[in-house]
């Protein structure tokens, strides 16, 4: 009886709090949905959620694109750079991944460490002598500075991930597979890789958003406009020195999350696949 | 958390620089051919597709030359000028803001021009004002491509309203102060009489120039004292304590727009060709004014907004000084552009365009004070940028009650003599 009367209002509370957190949470996406149909001059300042009278111009102007380049050509190219990151960085990653997890070479545990030391590297440390390198190999104003390291297996953070990952996977099964005939690729292939799937699925959602919300890289690499991605193309709406069009930012920047919220929805099963089982189901 | 790519594996490295060093082997030396330039600006996407047509524009007159454009917003261009600078990939013209044309000269990446004049280029044409700007010892390191007057920016209606002093010719700073209590006694606030004014380091310039100084010494040295300072952000105590004044907490949550702009204010001090800008987001209805003086000068000057710049690198000097003469003196590219890039700085540009209002407003505005104009100051010393930086960060200190005036004047004076001495 007592406690019956107890939980009762305590899940209310828990209910209310949970309810209370996701408001806090939602508020800026649900700013950002609203202003996107507000009227361009109200938008900075506005604390109102959703706009009294929804117009659409910021879409219209959005999808206008700029200087003649329609916005699904920066889409195109987001997206065209966004899968081949992913392709790149989840295959690389893996194969030095299972490297670091399985193999026994000299001077792996140096390698490993200097890997690990990469990621304390600050990317602007590294730019300029990566500029110069592109620069002299006529590669600038290509995908290819942007591109050619995630194929290189430079992101060391996937490459730890993925290793953590293999090095729980029991033993057992590569002796397993030996017996059944499988060299060190077919280890990989038949046993590994499939069993390290959710640690590909959080790779891959991981790489497609910060390739799609990158910036930087884009920005130094990247020369002709017809080949920026979005987040350049956002940047061009508010410019400090002219008159910024807020409206047609935040309506862009609408269209521009579509991609990322699908993507995350086809692999989010993944995602949470990893965290839950976290190695093996029997 | 590292969200970045992190630097490419040794070996990687290694690899690519040695075939960097072939490349480099084979390349360059012969500079003929059809010259081919690229050119760099800052702007939003009005401006992009404006650039476009001025491009085709000049490509038809000069079918030997190609033009490569590329672009990206204010603080993005000079991340990736910087970059680029360092690991030589300059775009052969560049817009350059005079802010930065001092650093960039004396690194010596930026080409001397003067070979080029009466040659490709004609700066002739360019208004008395203006004519030196760009110019550094002598060499010729950027043309301007339009320019600008610090000013006032108003409400008429509500100056009047309040029975407030109205601007004119030869006013004072006391009767201006006295238009901002009016003003916000009035209205009750709604709007205030002006945002902050002594968050403005343009502001402090225009009193040193009323009284026969400068903002910084011909030889880049600081042109005023920890005492001047400390006076001038102590001038708006009474206007903050009498509410004359938008409040830095109200001012603040406005950002990014200005006060102004987001018509919490009835005034602002600011460049006449941000008028445009105010004009579209303010609700009231806006004119130009005469800056306040206490000496009956104005102080004011016709100060360079932009410029455009060549690479001391590229491989066709002539072809850039070429463009660079049609940006600055072709009456169709004024017409294309309009007052996107402040009001042009040749006569030849200045005269082919049909102003539309406000823009026609502002050039109104600029011939009435012409003969009230002063020479420009040199080209601002390296670290200027900075120097502005740090300026409004500690006035906001001020304006918040966080700092004394006397505290944050010494503090931005060392500031100041440890950047502009490195």
């Amino acid at each position: 009886m007592r406690s019956s009367a107890a939980t009762r209002p305590r899940r209310v509370l828990w209910h209310a709090l949970a309810l209370a957190l996701l408001g806090l949470i939602m508020y800026p996406l649900v700013w950002v949905a609203g202003a996107s149909f507000t009227p361009t001059n109200d938008v900075v300042g506005n604390t109102e959620l959703l706009p009294s009278e929804p117009v659409l111009d910021n879409y219209a102007r959005a999808l206008e694109g700029m200087a003649g380049i329609p916005v699904w050509r920066f889409l195109g190219n987001s997206l065209l750079l966004a899968v081949l990151t992913v392709v790149g960085t989840v295959a690389s990653s893996a194969l030095a991944a299972y490297a670091f997890a399985r193999l026994r070479f000299r001077g792996r545990n140096t390698m490993f460490v200097l890997m690990i030391g990469t990621l304390l590297m600050p990317f602007h440390a590294v730019i300029i002598p990566q500029y110069i390198i592109f620069q002299q190999l006529g590669l600038v104003d290509t995908y290819i500075p942007l591109l050619l390291g995630k194929f290189l297996a430079t992101e060391a953070f996937f490459v730890f991930l993925m290793v953590q990952f293999m090095r729980q996977l029991p033993r057992e099964l590569d002796q397993a597979a030996r017996i059944d005939g499988c060299g060190y690729w077919g280890i990989f292939w038949h046993v590994i890789a499939p069993l390290s799937r959710p640690a590909f699925g959080t790779a891959a959602i991981f790489a497609f958003i910060w390739s799609w919300n990158d910036l930087f890289a884009p920005l130094i690499y990247l020369n002709t406009p017809e080949r920026f991605p979005i987040p350049l193309a956002l940047r061009m709406f508010a410019d400090q020195t002219s008159t910024s069009d807020f409206g047609a930012m935040i309506a862009m920047s609408v269209i521009a999350l579509i991609p990322v919220v699908l993507f995350f929805l086809a692999f989010q099963r993944l995602l949470v696949q990893g965290m839950a089982t976290s190695g093996l189901k029997g | 958390m590292v969200k970045r790519m992190g630097g490419a594996t040794t070996s990687a490295a290694a690899a690519a620089l040695v075939l960097g060093l072939v490349a480099t082997g084979c390349g360059g030396g012969e500079g003929g051919g059809a010259p081919e330039i690229r050119y760099s600006w800052w702007g939003n996407a009005e401006r992009a597709q404006m650039m476009r047509e001025a491009i085709k524009l000049f490509e038809q007159e000069h079918p030997d030359i190609s033009v490569t454009p590329t672009f990206s917003e204010y603080n993005t261009y000079w991340e990736k000028l910087s970059t680029q600078v360092a690991g030589g990939g300059m775009p052969d013209v560049l817009q350059m803001d005079n802010a930065y044309l001092r650093e960039y000269s004396d690194r010596g990446v930026l080409l001397d021009l003067s070979g080029q004049e009466g040659r490709n280029l004609d700066t002739a044409t360019l208004l008395e004002g203006l004519g030196t700007a760009g110019v550094i010892d002598g060499a010729r390191y950027g043309v301007p491509i339009g320019g600008n007057t610090f000013s006032l920016v108003y409400a008429p209606e509500v100056f009047e309203e309040a029975g407030a002093p109205m601007p004119e010719d030869g006013w004072t700073w006391e009767e201006y102060d006295e238009a901002l209590s009016k003003v916000s006694a009035h209205t009750d606030g709604d709007p205030y009489g002006a945002s902050d004014y002594t968050g403005l380091i343009w502001v402090l310039e225009a009193q040193l120039r009323q009284e026969g100084g400068a903002l910084f010494t011909d030889d880049g040295k600081l042109g005023f004292s920890k005492e001047r300072l400390a006076e001038f952000w102590a001038s708006g105590e009474d206007l903050r304590q009498d509410g004359a004044v938008v409040p830095a907490d109200k001012a603040a949550q406005a950002q990014p727009l200005a006060p102004l702009g987001a018509n919490l204010s009835a005034s602002e001090f600011t460049w006449d060709n941000m008028l445009t800008r105010y004009v579209e987001e303010s609700k009231l209805d806006l004119e130009l004014a005469p800056l306040p003086t206490d000496t009956g000068d104005s102080g004011q000057y016709l100060k360079p907004s932009m410029l455009l710049s060549a690479s001391a690198q590229t491989s066709h000097p002539d072809a850039a000084a070429k463009f660079i003469d049609f940006m600055i003196n072709d009456p169709e590219v004024a017409e294309i552009f309009g007052g996107n890039r402040g009001i042009p700085a040749s006569r030849t540009q200045r005269e082919a365009i049909d102003y539309t209002g406000v823009d026609q407003a502002i050039v109104d505005y600029e011939d009435s004070r012409m003969a009230d104009l002063q020479e420009a100051p040199p080209a601002p010393p390296a670290g200027a940028g900075a120097l502005e930086t740090e300026f409004i960060r500690l006035s906001e200190e001020v304006h918040h009650g966080q700092m004394s005036p006397d505290e944050a004047a010494a503090e931005f004076v060392s500031f100041a003599e440890r950047t502009l001495s490195s």
